[in-house]
């Protein structure tokens, strides 16, 4: 699967990028491959939202994408 | 026998030339006319606004053709390319040539299948020649770009950029959105929304611009299929006159088309936004002049005024886009350095002159939202590119990354649940587009994910080899060895010298 992330707070991903992943991946594991994959400030604390129609819901970094709902495709915001 | 004025020998060389069918249904010669709801009574009543007959055609089209194939070979004779004010102006060109060429190329397959479809002779002659005349304007462009490939990049293999470059899905799926519609929506789509609407805007400003930078060729390429384009409105607005006057029953309908169409039409002409405000050293308009002139004064103040009469009125969001003109090119010129490392034309480190001229033109957004942006660049020009492939929007095809114009600060993009998916759109013009015919643009391609799961190979040098090119012909022009090599044609002509006169 896919996940479309994009980091708001850095002007390199102001729209969301594609991410390789896995319904049975962890949050915390996907949060990892992108902070690292990107050079973003290590040392700070990040957070995951999922984005859908009608507004916002948080990703639960201890449980996998699937147990949070994700499906391929979806998009993300990265947070900190 | 008495010779025939001008209207009467126009009527009988080109009206009544079709018969009716006897042996077989008309409906299963043309089997599309009603499927849009579209109501004619009375077609043999409508004419070509030209009044153009062959012959004519052939005779002016083909002085047209002299005309710029003799500033073409003198351009080429003379090295005109090493005599411009600056080479990253070919950068434009050469974005012109993935999204404008293929397009003029499915505009003449779109009207023939307009003029097979529809069978009213007026509109048969229209689109005939204008069929005719987007392959010339196909061909004067490839001209240009097989001369320019002997001294650039990019340009060598254009035609493998074109079908698999991620940059050209943006008018692919345009032109495949409207060559899947039915024949009177894609009329409406391209004689009324693209050609009546958005031409002047395309090739005005860029014809100014290439004659501003000294590009006699490219300015004369914009002169000569802008010379056709006049003719291709007049079409398109007699063909909005009769769909509305022929039944009172197709102004809905119609409505529906210009809302989807408008934001359609410009959208797809995001980039050239960056081609009239950022490639040119020397601008002859701005993005926002020539938006506030030939789209807000001519078609939404104007013309749309007079088709109220008919209960039409000014298509959906078309406040969005006067909203967005302080920012289109910025926010535009943006994705272009955010992906210039994966695409044919490059981006370029602004000079001083362009922060002057950008900050004056657009005093309320440049240097507030856009500027720090690009001043990134100053140290090392690819300080700002992406290092991923982006989400585009499910309608236009571009990086959902535009501003809320109401709060730049904010991001505009809208998603929307459908079919068991979120769905990306750039604006809320590109997702009322999405709702309105979901099962239509679900349906779309976006090569990211096949570059992802390396389905073209597993490296870069392979995702550039399914593009077309190499990685040495992307990146920032004056770090390019295209900058180089024009420097070297200047030396060589002497055109670096400078004269002293006492
Ligand atoms: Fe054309
Ligand atoms: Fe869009």
């Amino acid at each position: 699967m896919l996940v479309w992330v994009r980091v708001p707070s850095d002007d390199r991903f102001l729209s969301h990028q594609g991410v390789p992943a896995h319904p049975d991946m962890k949050a915390q594991e996907l949060l990892d491959k992108a902070t690292q994959m990107w050079g973003l400030p290590e040392g700070k604390t990040y957070q995951l939202v999922r984005l859908h129609a009608t507004g916002q819901q948080p990703v639960h970094l201890d449980k996998t994408l699937q147990e949070n709902g994700l499906r391929d495709g979806d998009p993300i915001d990265l947070l900190g | 026998m008495a010779k025939l004025n001008v209207s009467t020998r126009y009527k009988a060389l080109t009206r009544d030339l079709m018969w009716d069918p006897k042996d077989v249904n008309i409906k299963e010669i043309y089997p599309l006319i009603e499927a849009e709801g579209i109501h004619i009574r009375d077609p043999k009543r409508w004419e070509d606004p030209f009044r153009m007959t062959f012959n004519q055609y052939v005779k002016i089209q083909s002085e047209k053709e002299h005309l710029h194939h003799a500033i073409r070979g003198a351009f080429e004779a003379n090295h005109g390319h090493a005599r411009i004010v600056d080479s990253r102006w070919f950068e434009g060109v050469k974005a012109f040539a993935v999204a404008v060429q293929p397009a003029e190329y499915a505009a003449h397959r779109l009207m023939a299948y307009i003029g097979r479809n529809i069978p009213i002779e007026a509109i048969r002659f229209a689109t005939f020649n204008q069929a005719v005349d987007e392959l010339r304007h196909a061909q004067i462009e490839i001209k240009h770009y097989a001369h320019m490939s002997r001294y650039y990049d990019g340009l060598h293999a254009y035609s493998k950029t074109n079908e698999n470059l991620w940059f050209n899905t943006v008018p692919k799926s345009f032109f495949d959105d409207a060559l899947t519609s039915g024949p009177f929506e894609a009329l409406i789509a391209i004689s009324f929304s693209f050609e009546y609407v958005f031409t002047n805007i395309l090739f005005l400003p860029f014809a100014s611009s290439a004659a501003a930078v000294g590009d006699e060729h490219f300015a004369s390429v914009g002169k000569s299929v802008q010379s056709d384009e006049s003719r291709h409105m007049a079409l398109g607005m007699a063909a909005l006159k009769m769909l509305l006057e022929e039944d009172d029953r197709n102004i809905p309908i119609v409505q529906r088309w210009l809302d989807k169409w408008f934001w359609r039409c410009y959208r797809v002409f995001a980039v050239i936004s960056t081609l009239v405000d950022y490639y040119p050293r020397i601008r002859a308009i701005s993005w926002k002049k020539a938006f506030e002139m030939y789209v807000e004064d001519q078609v939404l103040n104007g013309l749309f005024k007079d088709l109220f009469k008919y209960g039409i009125r000014p298509p959906r969001h078309f406040e969005d886009s006067m909203k967005e003109k302080e920012h289109y090119s910025h926010a535009t010129m943006r994705i272009l350095d955010h992906y210039k490392h994966a695409n044919y034309f490059r981006g370029f480190r602004l000079q001083p002159d362009d922060y002057d001229w950008l900050s004056r033109e657009y005093p309320n957004t440049f240097e507030r939202y856009y500027a720090p942006f690009f001043r990134k660049m100053d140290d090392h020009v690819m300080a700002v590119a992406s290092p991923g492939l982006p989400a585009v929007c499910a309608v236009c095809q571009i990086p959902c990354e535009y501003p809320n114009p109401d709060r730049p600060q904010e991001s505009w993009t809208q998603y929307v649940e459908y079919n068991g998916k979120t769905h990306m759109l750039c604006s809320p013009g590109c997702r009322d587009i999405f709702l309105a015919e979901p099962e239509k643009y679900m349906q779309w391609w976006w090569p990211a994910e096949s570059y992802l799961s390396g389905e073209f190979g597993s490296s870069l040098e392979d995702m550039f080899e399914y593009f077309g090119f190499t990685p040495e012909e992307a990146n920032e022009h004056y770090s390019s060895r295209d900058y180089h090599r024009w420097i070297r044609y200047r030396e060589e002509l002497g055109l670096d010298k400078r004269f002293e006169t006492v």
